[in-house]
């Protein structure tokens, strides 16, 4: 899904805090010939996107950020649903493929190009 | 603590249950996680840094689901409700939702907007939420 060799990994922003980088998640994922736009009609336009990769079935979510909100609600993030989970506790997955709960830090996936730090 | 000073918390977290009865709607709630440092006041948290409590809407006027005026109960109807979108302003509540079944094979495809409008609206600070996360 991005044109860089694969990095996962998780560093520091200007702001001291914790951001989980995936070198696959692509900037601008409507520009992303690999992915399918299969967003809720309702969802579109309130900035929640849904994104099915052709080649591997695996679903993508994207939120917007909106400058006015606290913590991740301010930047674009991605989730990644764990097709497998059976509950609120394993229901997405890390940066590594792990099961997290919904919410968790960890969930919130970004790629490199819009993290930032000094 | 006024809740609609922190309403931004809750995209990625939880709607975990409606209670509605007569007039009166009880939406049991969890935030994603918190940082401490992003709050603008002190507010006890869950085990797992949530903001979690029950959102208390008395003398319910109006209930709109997706444009649509509810006449009947409003209910929960799948496992888990993801937050999307939370604000409250003035008297109203508005909620983005993306529901959630488990396993999530096959992925359920339904999300709603849902608007309430009362009179009182208060929220109850519950750290320890039962499902809370």
């Amino acid at each position: 899904m991005g044109k860089h060799s694969r990095f996962r990994g998780r560093i520091i922003d200007c702001r001291g805090k914790i951001k989980t980088v995936i070198s696959e998640l692509p900037i601008n994922p409507f520009k992303d010939p690999r992915l399918e736009d299969i967003t809720h009609p309702k969802a579109k336009g309130r900035g929640h996107y849904q994104f099915k990769d052709r080649e591997t079935g695996q679903i993508i979510e994207y939120d917007k950020g909106r400058p006015n909100k606290p913590g991740h609600g301010a930047h674009d993030h991605y989730h990644r649903p764990n097709p497998n989970s059976t509950g609120k506790y394993d229901e997405y997955l890390d940066g590594a493929g792990r099961p997290v709960p919904d919410g968790s830090e960890a969930s919130h996936l970004y790629p490199p190009e819009s993290v930032w730090w000094k | 603590m006024n809740i609609s000073e922190h309403t931004g918390f809750f995209h990625d977290g939880s709607l975990i249950e409606i209670e509605h009865k007569n007039d009166k709607i009880i939406l049991s709630m969890s935030s994603a996680e918190v940082d401490e440092t992003d709050l603008k006041e002190p507010i006890e948290l869950s085990e797992n840094d949530r903001i979690a409590g029950k959102l208390h809407i008395e003398g319910v006027k109006n209930i709109i689901v997706d444009d649509e005026v509810l006449e009947v109960t409003l209910k929960k109807e799948y496992d888990n409700g993801h937050i999307c979108d939370f604000e409250i302003i003035d008297n109203t509540v508005n909620l983005a939702i993306r529901w959630v079944n488990y396993p999530r094979k096959p992925e359920v495809d339904v999300f709603s907007v849902i608007t309430i409008e009362g009179q009182k609206i208060y929220w109850e600070n519950i750290p320890d939420l039962e499902d809370g996360l």
